[in-house]
């Protein structure tokens, strides 16, 4: 190569890296602003296009020194570096290595302060599941600070994430506020030593109230323009939840009068007139935005257009229901007219058949018209009243995936005063249990649920909310342990019974059980008794299904429910009588049976009459304590009979262990008579129990127990334990 | 500290590990033999076995008669030219980094002291490493590269001289870089841990009844906790006679100084933080297991947990841990008590009673004759160190027994350990001596721990209960920490200067980097090569880099079973011979990632002179290596020049 051609490489090799300076420049120049407008410099494109798009550094959140610094140190391998650091954090965690683990977070996210998945991720993971790792709560509930005060540190360089404001919320209301130690946690999160220093000096404030005020924050910036990469819909209903979660705790812990009636009332206000009247994207595109209060609105709208077509053609639209009424099978029509709460299951499917059956449009029914121009001013109406129908199911959609419905009742049923004297009584009865003065606990749930009674009946219609039925009969399940404290069942006046009957009714249980009683019944009228005994013995089976689902019918919180137990029993027993056998051993109601027979007055006589005999026997035998005890022997006698009179199928063994106390009864007097010479009285109240059931008793406890010939669901239930 | 490998003893682990040795040198020795003949074959022809025995005899005699003095002045050589080429700047980098430490070291984390100890040590580590391997590579390839090499050559200097000259001149530069940083760092971790808390006496509250002084007035005991510095706070006490006392937090408490000025009022100085820098000599017993219906076992059960280090054992039933220590001699415990330590796993199917931790006791037992006392009961604390005492005076127990030892077999036998008897009177004893009763003959000691409460697990493996045998000094165990540094860095240097010898700067560079590296992934190569990585997963191909590919690109894990195609059985296959060469280069490797002692002085254990012995014996060994196969490969390559 000759030094001429070396020298003209040299020129292209500096007029290319002229050029691509020139470029780069153009690109890539920072920019320089100044306090004198005329010498700042807007930069390149680049850096043109991040102020443009609000992602300069500065713009984003505070720059960090020490980040800047570390970025650099990595050579430019930052990706690399925050990869391993990654794999790290996921190592250290597997091997519980906690230290390590924050170090390892430190240093990725003085890499990485803008990606906001790392700070949501790994703050999430810290408060999550990281401090689920450790055994005492305290130290879990300082792992848990420790993942908001990261998610707040994401906060510090990406102050425009509103998702991470919302985090940062949702970890203060929902970590703390529910989880299984969430009344330790508000127990430290209120301390007014603040050894965690949450409060920054601030008076301690609700861990609810806390994570509402990030997600008003978060509102704050959305409603500036902020980018909000998550579901709106969802994003901004948790402040009004909040809000409501804030009533309820306080509520929990004890706190009740006006303050909860204005952390409802404020629920409420929040839930219905901010969040329902918020500008919400729809998810549909015929309707992108909407807004959750107006579907009420937009169907009185229709209803009112609907009225001028049916004026136009004044009939038209019953003439045109009836015809499609004649279409549906009498079961559809049944189910149809059967108010939607108190359909059963297989009624909910032939309604849902019918309304597809029964759907009429307006514009079906402005077709109908025959005069041509009331015809086109009705086609116009009936657009007009669809566009609107379309809309509000749009909202209605919206509005089922927050439960808005339940919800907004939710918060004006509970700021009532009678809601709220409702839950304080509850909250007294449970205190009261907790203090083992089980009567006053009893005597203010009873309160309670008077209280609950007076709250249905001003609002009637929270009673066909399954929400609501469901929470006040899930209350009474739990509360049934201060009955079973006492020995004690649900009296007949138990004012939520209703409640409960609801619930039922609604179980598929309950109305398979129902529908095989009825069926039954059928099949003892036409004399085929193994069928009936076949669908009776299911109906068994669902009923105990039930019991274990509305766990307080144990207790005979609904009786109306009960009777329709002892019907099947009764039936059960009147196909017993005619096939000459006896119920099951492992019977699964004969709890139920026991239950009532332990609080028959009968029963209780037996007992008590039967111990005196027997303790009189315990003292000496002799001429003079026999007389004694017989005497308290034929005291019980008359009440043994009144009891199998009122529950005759004990004959049948229902219930082995109510029947037992029978027999012991029958066989102490026998010995009894036997030890003084005599027979038994021709008048002998029990004596086709003596010679019927009491043997069929004594072999049963002679021989091993019988194999199972219950249905499998059957097998779960009690089993005699005499 | 878990310790996820066994710890070599030097008593057991010598023998072995010398026969390895010298298995290994003669079979490298035999291999060079051969490849050097070969060689010597293509190069010379007829004349080639005449010409290798020379280089053979040569070189043996090169290697015996070296001269220390000419090795020292070798070793200046490269020392003189190592600060030439500014090797200090290492150490103001690592000054700079301390500087700026703070950034990213958070104090108030849980365990401060192990974040700052894991920081500079960690920091040394990368730094000391780096640079011995730039400058082990470019130092020889350098000279001969300039043709320097022959100014030296041509001296009366032998190869293995200069071999040896260059390791230990880079070694003594690196000690010295070393040396400085653990000096510096010895500050910068106490400074950095310093804290102190305020105590407001008018936050304090009263502690039972004021009770009446031997002077005759009236004392309160108070409580109360300090103000919170760095995320936490100690709770305080005050006796009734006006002594204070720091409660144990995060691993640490303070002294408290009291302060009453004239007017009557007392005012609480607390110090610096005590009990963090610490270097506890443990003394580890060996654990099996027994499991809920009285058998032995290995292990405890697994509870589900993707960390197999841990395994557990069920509350409120037969089940235990036992730790079986030897050679225990009363004289090493000079107190009445001997202090044991435990940092065990939890695990609760329910929630039970979370105000408090879960209960378990503390027994020991004689494992010659079976007899068991219960100790004591106490309330367990996960990720933390619970101390607690047993007294050599037993005074206070409960259900003293004999507990026999059972094994079930795999065909269904059980076999009993056989004891001897114990006297009758022994068992109705109101004291008991524990180096006399529990104790065996041969000075074995049994301790069982037990989870008492049902639906509950304690979780423990071998090194989460030991013997506390007193404290060492932390800053010698900081030193140590440092020592394993600079055991890893004399491997550097060997590997460095050995490759040199023969390969180019860029060359060695990376192979010195990548020796290096494998080295510190010993443990992770094993566990690939063996398939201990994920337990369970039944061929260790999985982890074959073609098959980790295809993973990666259809998105399944390792323990996720996909289809069997050609394309996987053909993947499998190629990975086979992956992994194959990987099992070979385990071997060859060292495994730099044992010298370490990092973790030991992070979590502060006292680094045992038996693990000290092993790792500079393994260093030593491949050094010696390392040395003869340098002083090798310069010799032919002055040949072939």
């Amino acid at each position: 190569m000759t030094s001429r051609q070396q020298f003209l490489r040299k020129i292209v090799y500096l007029v290319i890296m002229a050029v691509l300076l020139g470029v780069l420049a153009y690109l890539g120049t920072p920019a320089a602003p100044s306090r004198d407008p005329q010498r700042s410099s807007p930069g390149g494109v680049l850096a043109q296009v991040r102020e443009k798009e609000g992602l300069t550094p500065t713009q984003l959140g505070q720059l960090d020194p020490s980040g800047e610094a570390i970025k650099l140190a990595t050579l430019g391998m930052r990706g690399v570096a925050v990869h391993i650091l990654w794999m790290r954090a996921e190592d250290y965690k597997r091997r519980k290595d906690w230290t390590n683990l924050s170090a390892a977070l430190e240093q990725m996210v003085k890499l990485e302060p803008h990606f906001v998945t790392v700070w949501r991720h790994q703050g999430w993971n810290l408060a999550f599941n990281v401090s689920v790792e450790f055994d005492d709560y305290r130290e879990r509930f300082r792992w848990v600070i420790r993942g908001i005060k990261f998610l707040q540190e994401g906060i510090r360089y990406n102050e425009r994430e509103p998702v991470l404001y919302g985090d940062v919320g949702w970890t203060y209301g929902w970590k703390i506020g529910m989880a299984d130690e969430s009344k330790q946690f508000r127990r430290l999160f209120m301390d007014p030593a603040d050894p965690y220093e949450i409060h920054q000096g601030r008076p301690p404030k609700d861990n609810w109230l806390v994570g509402k005020d990030w997600y008003r924050e978060a509102e704050r910036l959305t409603d500036q323009g902020a980018i909000l990469r998550t579901t709106p819909l969802i994003f901004y209903s948790h402040r009004p939840k909040f809000q409501m979660n804030y009533a309820e705790a306080i509520e929990k812990e004890g706190t009740f009068g006006e303050t909860a009636m204005d952390a409802w009332k404020t629920g409420w206000y929040e839930f219905v007139n901010e969040f329902g009247h918020r500008e919400l994207p729809s998810g549909y595109e015929d309707f992108p935005t909407i807004r959750l209060y107006e579907r009420e609105l937009l169907l009185q709208q229709a209803r009112e257009l609907a009225q001028q077509i049916d004026e136009l053609a004044p009939g038209l639209r019953e003439q045109l229901l009836a015809e499609r009424r004649k279409e549906l099978t009498p079961e559809e029509q049944k189910a149809y007219d059967t108010p939607a709460y108190d359909r059963t299951v297989r009624q909910v499917e032939l309604a849902l058949s019918a309304e597809i059956k029964m759907r009429l449009t307006h514009e079906q029914v402005a077709r109908r018209i025959t005069d041509s121009a009331k015809r086109k001013k009705a086609l116009e109406l009936a657009r007009k009243a669809m566009e609107l129908e379309r809309r509000a199911q749009i909202v209605e959609h919206n509005r089922n995936i927050v439960n808005y419905d339940y919800w907004k009742r939710h918060a004006e049923v509970e700021q009532q005063p009678e809601a709220v004297a409702a839950r304080e009584a509850m909250f007294q009865s449970l205190e009261a249990y907790h203090n083992n003065d089980h009567i006053t606990a009893m005597e203010l749930f009873l309160e309670a649920a008077r209280r609950w009674q007076k709250v249905i009946e001003k609002n009637p219609d929270i009673q066909y909310d399954d929400g609501f039925v469901n929470d006040l009969s899930d209350i009474t399940d739990r509360y049934m342990r201060i009955f079973d404290q006492l020995d004690e069942v649900f009296p007949e006046d138990f004012a939520l019974q209703e409640i409960i009957r609801r619930r039922v009714k609604r179980r598929p249980e309950y109305q398979i059980a129902m529908e095989k009683v009825a069926a039954a019944q059928k099949a003892i009228q036409a004399g085929d008794l193994g069928q009936a005994r076949s669908n009776l013995e299911e109906a068994f089976s669902q009923f105990h299904e039930l019991t274990e689902l509305v766990k307080s019918l144990k207790l005979l919180s609904d009786r109306q429910t009960i009777n329709d137990m002892m019907h099947a029993i009764n039936l059960y027993d009147a196909v017993m009588v005619k096939l000459g056998d006896v119920f099951p051993r492992n019977f699964v109601l004969a709890d139920i049976i026991h239950i009532q027979c332990l609080h028959a007055p009968e029963l209780v006589a037996i007992k008590r009459h039967t111990a005196m005999a027997n303790s009189i026997l315990t003292v000496g035998v002799n001429p003079a304590n026999l007389a004694k005890a017989r005497a308290e022997f034929e005291q019980a006698l008359p009440q043994a009979a009144a009891l199998l009179k009122k529950f005759p199928h004990l004959a049948r063994l229902s219930d082995r262990r109510t029947a037992t106390e029978i027999a012991e009864l029958d066989i102490n007097y026998n010995r009894l008579l036997s030890t003084t010479g005599e027979n038994l009285p021709v008048d002998y109240p029990l004596r086709e129990f003596h010679e019927k059931v009491v043997p069929i008793l004594e072999k049963e406890y002679s021989e091993p127990a019988q194999p199972e010939t219950q249905p499998t669901s059957a097998r779960s239930g009690s089993s005699p334990k005499t | 500290m878990p310790i996820e490998i066994e710890l070599p003893q030097l008593s057991t682990w010598i023998g072995p590990a010398f026969l390895a040795w010298l298995s290994a040198a003669l079979g490298l020795a035999t291999l060079c033999g051969l490849i050097g003949f070969i060689w010597c074959l293509l190069l010379y022809g007829r004349r080639a076995p005449q010409r290798f025995w020379d280089l053979l005899r040569s070189g043996v005699v090169d290697l015996v008669l070296v001269s220390p003095r000419r090795i020292g002045a070798l070793a200046w050589l490269t020392i003189k030219e190592a600060f030439g080429r500014k090797v200090t700047v290492v150490v103001l980098l690592f000054c700079v980094g301390l500087l700026f430490a703070g950034w990213f070291l958070d104090p108030t984390s849980s365990e401060p002291h192990r974040l700052y100890l894991n920081f500079v040590l960690g920091t040394t580590n990368y730094l000391v490493i780096l640079l011995v391997i730039f400058l082990a590579a470019f130092r020889l390839p350098g000279d001969i590269q300039n043709k320097t090499i022959f100014t030296v050559l041509t001296k009366p200097v032998r190869t293995s001289e200069i071999v040896t000259g260059q390791i230990l001149g880079l070694i003594a530069v690196g000690s010295f870089i070393l040396g400085t940083m653990w000096i510096i760092s010895y500050p910068f971790v106490v400074r950095g841990l310093y804290h102190t808390h305020a105590v407001n006496p008018a936050d304090l509250r009263p502690l039972g009844e004021p009770v009446t002084l031997p002077d005759g007035s009236q004392g309160q005991a108070l409580q109360g906790w300090t103000e919170p510095t760095w995320g936490h706070r100690h709770r305080f006490f005050v006796d009734a006679n006006g002594n204070p006392r720091v409660d144990m937090e995060r691993g640490h408490t303070h002294s408290v100084r009291v302060e009453k000025s004239a007017d009557g009022k007392v005012t609480y100085r607390l110090g610096g933080p005590e009990g963090q820098l610490v270097a506890r000599v443990p003394i580890y017993g060996s654990l099996v297991f027994r499991d809920r219906n009285g058998f032995d076992v290995e292990k405890g059960i697994s509870v589900g947990d993707e960390w197999t280090y841990r395994s557990y054992i069920e509350g409120a039933s037969q089940a235990a841990a036992i730790w079986t220590f030897k050679n225990l001699k009363p004289e090493e415990f000079p107190g009445d008590t001997i202090p044991i330590e435990m940092n065990i796993g939890v695990f609760r199917t329910h929630k039970g009673d979370i105000e408090r931790g879960i209960l378990g006791s503390l027994s020991v037992r004689n494992p010659e004759n079976g007899l068991m006392v219960e100790l004591q009961v106490f309330e367990s604390k996960e990720f933390s160190i619970l101390a607690l005492d047993i007294p050599k005076k037993i005074t206070r127990f409960s259900s003293v027994r004999v507990e026999p030892r059972k094994i079930k077999h795999a065909n269904g036998t059980i076999e009993y350990v056989s004891l001897k008897p114990v006297d009758p009177k022994v068992l109705s004893q109101k004291e008991f001596d524990l180096f006399r009763d529990f104790r065996s003959s041969d000075g074995t000691i049994e301790i069982w721990i037990r989870c008492l409460e049902s639906g509950q697990y304690f979780g423990m493996a071998k090194p989460d209960l030991y013997i506390r045998a007193g404290n060492r000094s932390f800053f010698l165990n900081l030193f140590k920490g440092y020592f394993g540094i600079w055991l890893q860095m004399v491997l550097a240097i060997g590997f460095g200067v050995t490759l040199s010898t023969f390969l180019g700067t860029p060359v060695t560079l990376v192979s010195t980097l990548g020796v290096t590296i494998a080295g510190m992934a010993h443990q992770f190569m094993r566990q690939i090569v063996t398939g201990e990585l994920y337990p369970g997963v039944e061929t260790p191909a999985r982890f074959g880099p073609i098959e980790s590919f295809i993973r990666l690109f259809t998105q399944e894990g390792v323990m996720v079973e996909i289809p069997r195609t050609l394309g996987l059985t053909v993947a499998r296959a190629i990975d086979l011979v992956f992994l194959a060469w990987l099992n070979l280069l385990s071997y060859i490797v060292p495994p730099m990632d044992r010298l370490g002692f990092i973790d030991f002085v992070a979590y502060g254990y006292n680094v045992s002179p038996s693990l000290l012995a092993v790792n500079i014996i393994t260093v030593a060994g491949y050094l010696v290596l390392l040395i003869v196969a340098g002083h090798f490969f310069l010799r032919s390559r002055e040949v072939a020049a």
